[in-house]
């Protein structure tokens, strides 16, 4: 059965999938808001590639376009992020339990031997 | 680490964002730990509990863990050394993973590596595989 919680993820992920995107992202994460030009500025791309990796991440609900003057701001919105964490953590506890049962099965074959 | 990524170029950045990894150092050499991997039975001991899949590149069945069944396919068979599986549900195929298990010779034994992460992170396949004929005619 897959959730509602899987679908989101699923969408963060495409998302994060392009490492343009991700570097966005990671900047956004450092340094609270940031213009489409102030992100080209900073990286080997240019504004309008910027600009469509931003439409990219806003249409997954990753950031949010805040007007400022003439300029349009990006932020970060955690609440993707926390379903795409949520998938990691079961996965990894799931791989957690397999392990300890791998581990368990041995101990009791060397216990056995 | 390295071994892990040799399916897909972008492996590295994707594995930094958003891989789940796990290691366990089992007590013995490798050629003794790659049945725990390549063999349907033992993989039921520990990881699924059932695998209906024969353990051969390009091989598609099903394995049931304890979230669901899932269709799987063996993408990556390197006997003694690595088993990577393509893992979907059925109920949602866009929902699908990569789970790859290595084995790695380390001074105590045999290190496993298990990586699992989501198929929508990976960059898409060079080319799709054509649809059986028997699925293009039904689909007709």
């Amino acid at each position: 059965m897959s959730t509602p919680q899987d679908a989101v993820a699923g969408v963060v992920f495409a998302a994060l999938a392009d490492p343009t995107r991700r570097a966005v992202v990671r900047r956004l994460s450092q340094g609270g808001t940031a213009t489409a030009s102030s992100l080209a500025a900073e990286m080997p791309v240019t504004r309008q590639a910027i600009a469509k990796h931003l439409g990219a991440l806003r249409a997954a609900g990753l950031v949010v376009a805040e007007p400022a003057g003439r300029e349009v701001r990006y932020r970060l919105t955690p609440a993707p992020f926390a379903e795409a964490m949520l998938w990691m953590a079961s996965t990894g506890a799931r791989w957690d339990e397999r392990l300890a049962r791998l581990e368990q099965r041995l101990a009791q074959r060397t216990g056995g031997a | 680490m390295r071994a892990t990524m040799e399916l897909h170029d972008d492996r590295p950045l994707v594995e930094e964002c958003l891989a789940v990894r796990r290691e366990l150092v089992l007590p013995f050499p490798r050629d003794e730990a790659w049945p725990l991997l390549g063999e349907p039975e033992e993989l039921e001991t520990w990881y699924a509990e059932e695998v209906d899949l024969e353990i051969r590149e390009g091989a598609r069945g099903t394995v049931r863990l304890a979230e669901g069944e899932r269709d799987a396919l063996v993408e990556e068979v390197v006997p003694g050394r690595r088993l990577a599986l393509h893992l979907t549900d059925p109920d949602d195929p866009a929902a699908g993973t990569l789970v790859e298990l290595t084995l790695d010779d380390v001074a105590e034994g045999t290190r496993l590596v298990v990586v699992e992460l989501p198929l929508h992170a990976l960059p898409p396949a060079p080319a799709a595989p054509p649809a059986t004929p028997q699925l293009s005619a039904a689909l007709r």
